[in-house]
């Protein structure tokens, strides 16, 4: 075996024992009978976990063309990642291969994986195992010459292959590796490998069970869509086998984490499968998870996730010049706290006691729970906008983002005035802290516009702030809310309350929960703030204010690329869909 | 061990000779007292100039406006997030990046001795507002420093005395200023104390700023230190400055910063610059120029005579090979050792000297030279100490111990440890080379200024 000094990386080592595969399982081909296969068909049943990527050439393309890869190549984290010895080492094994194949790697690896790369993992022999399809006969067996050679110079042990079924296996510490046709399997499990090759030599007719026949398999295919990467998880079999455990729980025993997640954790604990598929192109990449959901699964304590019959919508929000960050989502809190007992564990039902007695000291005695988080609809509502300061003194030196809540109000008549008067007070004990800590004061006020009833305060500047352009981080908020119809606004700052308490709603997408990131505001907000990025990078990288000022530069330069991000949870009648995407702008060649 | 030593040789100028010439080592000696390390440019330079005309260069050269304007703009920025612990950084960086090294040293002893600490005054601008106030005389007039520290609003929290109320006057700053700023303990009794306390009446401050409250002020005549009358908190600082042991009391202190730690000057030793000190108007720049032209200063009674602080050890190290590193962590590392900017341990400062050193803090010196080399944010000279030393024509292991030596170590290695870390650094591979200098900087003599 050769030496990890001698050659000096890994990955060629593998390079090695698939070039020895290569070259001694050509007399092998004759014997078999030429046939489309498919890779599911060569995977045993037990299969729990597979992926597929059946043009990876593609996929590379979309990735390592992209312009944003190459600019992202030229930012200063990166280029430090490749300042590492680990990095280096890949390098010189990269240039080595390339010596050796007299070619480049990209189109190498583009040649040996034009068809395909699948990967699986085997419950029955707990074993993985990579399927590599090349361009054809011609290519791997080009291919393996040069490898071959490379083995050979390398003190390549011949000893180390045997013949399984007329197919020559290269074995592995772990496992081993064999090729047929354009095909090149690897495996860590030589039972799992000889399963493998047992299904790719067999004749006509010998059928033999495979992944394809499981009925879960069908189902979980049956949503496939058209994409570059798509994956199974057969969930029931790793959750009887007792895999995975945490994820199967069932109980987050942290509200923040329960209201994100405790409606998916219900649905894992029945799913027999998930899928994913993955698209990247040249305006962005998109990441689907698809689930099956029955309405039964969700527990009486998590109706509040996904609603009666799993249809709770995510609301239509108003919209906001200069929006950076939405979030929309159907979650009954009101439901969520009083159900706590069967959703959290004792600790936590101590905390949210002792809050509960809290909050309704000061809702004047009535129960938060019920009373208070009960008026509200179960639709809400996160806002977050970069602010303009433009008119605005003082301006404080760290500028941050407005956010705010969007509530609906069940009983709009009731609650306004119950709401105003709680705003009223926890105002009168900020500026009771706030002084106590020497602090400016907030001073309230009330109009109305329009149809919209505004209860603003805002800090009094001192006489040395009052013009500053660099004046405390606490410039930056006046807390205030808004009342619209049965629409309620808790915001960080009187603009935004107004804003959102008068504009109209848009379209909301139907779907459970929606999150929307804008990436050139996101991009504007950080170059509102450019001096403080540059004194923390000053300060945390030990750079001069020049070279700072380029890393900065850079990262904002990128981020021209971005449109935006996002996330979609949609639960459907027998169907949980989950959908991340990153939107890049069309990038100009 | 107790020894006189004779002021008349001591404060003579130094002029080099055979037995102490001016070279690398007195060279290097001078920049870790006035500073916190000279790199090899420094060094080529300093060479060429007499010791005195260095000293004067060190002593009177200004910080460049864009420097100064860059410095406050990353101090504002600090404090814009209302972290105190960034403006902690903000000095770290600050002392790793000063072309006035001699400012920043002397800024940071004025830090040691108006102890404030920002552990009680959370407010950052007003402990930035002090930390230019002593930089604004770092060299400048004691007698209007010490005017301005006692209407300082942070010192004025830190010493409970944000209200200095007639009915019961605060005696916290009036102590102080006797015991710790100006006089030292046997220069005053109680009863000086309670009245001086009776003149800082009515001193307050108010929304972050030194305010005179007239109605609040004692107008009843004081007895302090042998005068009478109805004395302000000026009159008082002003008496205390005219005492005799107020010269003497602070050129102790600065033959202890820049000269050595022990023994202890005598009073005979610290006569002739006290008097200097005092003809001077209580003027800082020549009391310290005469310390640092002194052959005393070039002695063996001073060279290697001190402890590095950890700062001293830390931001010298990087200053040294022209290191640069995460601000915030350098911070961060200097308090857990005791000594982190801007958070003095208590109103008497640091003690310094052997306090230092104890097995605990030995431990921690280490791992923070470890953490400062190995970090991945550090370089020197912007690049790996490989390259760095490569670019100083130092390749070669005992080369670069050699290298390391005349600019690090006020006292030579002993040959068995060179033999050891050569070994170690055989491979002149740069992980062998960083070890090697982390074994150098965990060596006894690496310790010593």
């Amino acid at each position: 075996m050769p030496s990890r000094s001698r050659i000096g990386v890994h990955p060629l080592q593998s390079l090695v024992t698939i070039a020895v595969i290569l070259g001694l399982s050509a007399g092998v081909a004759a014997s078999a009978m030429a046939q489309e296969i498919h890779p599911e068909n060569l995977l045993p049943r037990s299969t729990v976990l597979y992926v597929a990527m059946d043009a990876p050439p593609a996929v590379m393309a979309s990735i390592l063309d992209h312009p944003v890869s190459k600019q992202i190549q030229t930012l200063d984290v990166y280029q430090k990642a490749t300042q590492s010895q680990e990095y280096r080492n890949f390098l010189t094994g990269r240039k080595l291969f390339e010596i050796q194949i007299g070619g480049e790697w990209r189109a190498a690896i583009e040649a040996v994986a034009d068809k395909g790369l699948y990967a699986a993992y085997d419950a029955e022999t707990k074993g993985g195992v990579l399927l590599v399809r090349g361009k054809d006969e011609a290519t791997m067996e080009n291919f393996r010459t040069k490898i071959l050679e490379l083995t050979r110079l390398n003190g390549g042990d011949q000893q180390k292959i045997t013949d399984y079924k007329g197919v020559a296996v290269y074995r592995l510490p772990e496992g081993g590796a064999a090729v047929y046709k354009d095909w090149l399997i690897v495996t860590n499990k030589g039972d799992l490998g000889k399963q493998v090759i047992d299904r790719i030599v067999a004749m006509p007719g010998e059928k033999q069970e495979s992944l394809a026949d499981n009925p879960i398999y069908q189902q979980a295919s049956q949503t496939r869509p058209a994409s570059q990467v798509w994956s199974f998880v057969d969930l029931g079999t790793i959750r009887s086998g007792g895999g995975a455990q945490k994820v199967f729980e069932g109980q987050a025993e942290n509200p923040l984490a329960e209201l994100i997640v405790g409606g998916i954790q219900s649905v894992l604990q029945h799913a027999d499968w998930v899928t994913s598929d993955l698209s990247v192109g040249e305006t962005g990449l998109t990441w689907n998870f698809t689930s099956p959901l029955a309405q039964d699964w969700i527990p009486e304590q998590r109706q509040y996730y996904f609603g009666p019959a799993n249809s709770g919508l995510a609301p239509a929000l108003p919209e906001a010049k200069d929006t950076l960050l939405t979030l929309a989502a159907y979650r009954d809190v009101s439901a969520m706290w009083v159900r706590a007992g069967d959703l959290f564990n004792e600790q936590m039902n101590d905390k949210l006691a002792e809050a509960d007695a809290g909050l309704s000291t000061i809702f004047a005695g009535r129960d938060f729970g019920e009373e208070i988080l009960g008026s509200f609809a179960p639709e809400i509502g996160v806002v977050v906008v970069r602010q303009d300061f433009a008119d605005t003194k003082p301006t404080p030196a760290l500028r941050l983002p407005a956010f705010a809540m969007v509530l609906k109000l069940k009983d709009p008549e009731t609650m306004r005035g119950e709401l105003r008067r709680t705003f009223q007070s926890a105002i009168g004990f900020f500026n009771i802290v706030g002084a106590q800590n020497g602090n400016p004061q907030l001073e309230m006020d009330m109009q109305k516009v329009g149809e919209t009833d505004l209860i603003t305060s805002r800090y009094l500047p001192e006489k040395k702030d009052k013009d500053s352009t660099t004046a405390p981080i606490i410039y930056n908020f006046s807390p205030s809310v808004s009342f619209t119809g049965d629409r309620f606004v808790l915001a960080s700052t009187a603009k935004l309350a107004e804003t959102l308490g008068t504009a109209p709603l848009k379209e909301a997408a139907s779907v459970n929960t929606a999150v929307e990131l804008h990436a050139d505001i996101l991009r504007d907000a950080l170059m509102d703030n450019q001096e403080q990025l540059i004194t923390q990078n000053m300060l945390t990288e030990g750079h001069s204010r020049e070279e700072a000022e380029a890393a900065v530069g850079l990262l904002l330069e990128v981020m021209k690329n971005f449109k935006g991000a996002g996330l979609q949870l949609k639960a459907d009648k027998d169907r949980l869909n989950l959908q991340f995407h990153i939107d890049t702008n069309t990038p100009v060649r | 061990m107790n020894f006189e030593i004779d002021p008349e040789w001591a404060w003579r100028e130094y002029s080099p000779d055979n037995e102490t010439p001016w070279n690398l080592r007195t060279a290097s000696h001078l920049f870790r007292r006035l500073g916190f390390g000279a790199s090899q440019k420094d060094l080529d330079a300093a060479l060429q100039r007499k010791p005195s005309e260095l000293v004067d260069d060190l002593l009177n050269i200004n910080e460049p406006v864009d420097f100064q304007r860059e410095m406050k703009s990353l101090a504002d920025s600090a404090l814009a997030t209302g972290n105190v612990k960034q403006l902690s950084a903000w000095w770290a960086y600050r002392m790793l990046a000063s072309p006035a090294q001699a400012l920043e040293k002397t800024t940071l002893f004025w830090h040691g001795h108006f102890a404030t600490s920002a552990e009680k005054v959370t407010e950052g601008q007003l402990m930035l507002t002090q930390n230019e106030l002593l930089r604004r005389y770092a060299f400048g007039d004691f007698s209007q420093m010490l005017l301005e520290i006692s209407r300082d609003a942070a010192m004025l929290i830190y010493l409970d005395s944000a209200t200095n109320r007639k009915a019961h006057p605060n005696e916290n700053y009036a102590r102080e200023i006797m015991e710790l700023f100006c006089l030292g303990e046997g220069n005053y009794s109680e009863t000086d104390i309670r009245e001086l306390a009776r003149c800082f009446t009515g001193w307050e401050v108010r929304r972050g700023e030194f305010r005179f409250n007239r109605f609040q002020h004692d107008t009843g005549t004081k007895n302090i230190l042998g005068k009478s009358g109805d004395f302000g908190g000026e009159d008082g600082v002003r008496i205390v400055l005219e005492q005799k042991s107020a010269p003497e009391f602070l050129v102790s202190k600065l033959i202890r910063y820049f000269v050595m730690d022990e023994p202890a000057a005598s009073r005979e030793l610290i006569a002739p610059l006290a008097k200097e000190m005092r003809e001077s108007g209580m003027k800082i720049r020549p009391v310290l120029r005469r310390i640092l032209t002194s052959q005393l200063f070039y002695s063996p009674l001073a060279i290697g005579r001190k402890i590095k602080s950890p700062v001293e050890m830390a931001i010298g190290l990087l200053r040294s090979l022209e290191g640069t590193t995460n601000s915030f962590e350098l911070a961060e590392s200097l308090q857990q050792l005791g000594q982190g900017l801007l958070y003095p341990p208590s109103v008497k400062g640091w003690d310094g000297g052997r306090t230092w050193i104890n097995s605990s803090t030995l431990l921690g010196r280490s791992n923070l030279v470890r953490d400062l080399i190995t970090h991945e944010k550090t370089r020197f000279g912007r690049t790996s100490l490989k390259q760095y030393l490569a670019s100083q024509k130092v390749t070669q292991p005992r080369a670069i111990i050699d290298h390391l030596e005349e600019r690090l170590f006020a006292v030579a290695i002993p040959e068995a440890a060179k033999d050891r870390i050569a070994r170690l650094m055989a491979a002149a591979s740069g992980k062998a080379i960083v070890e090697g200098l982390h074994a150098l900087c965990t060596l006894p003599e690496f310790q010593i200024a």
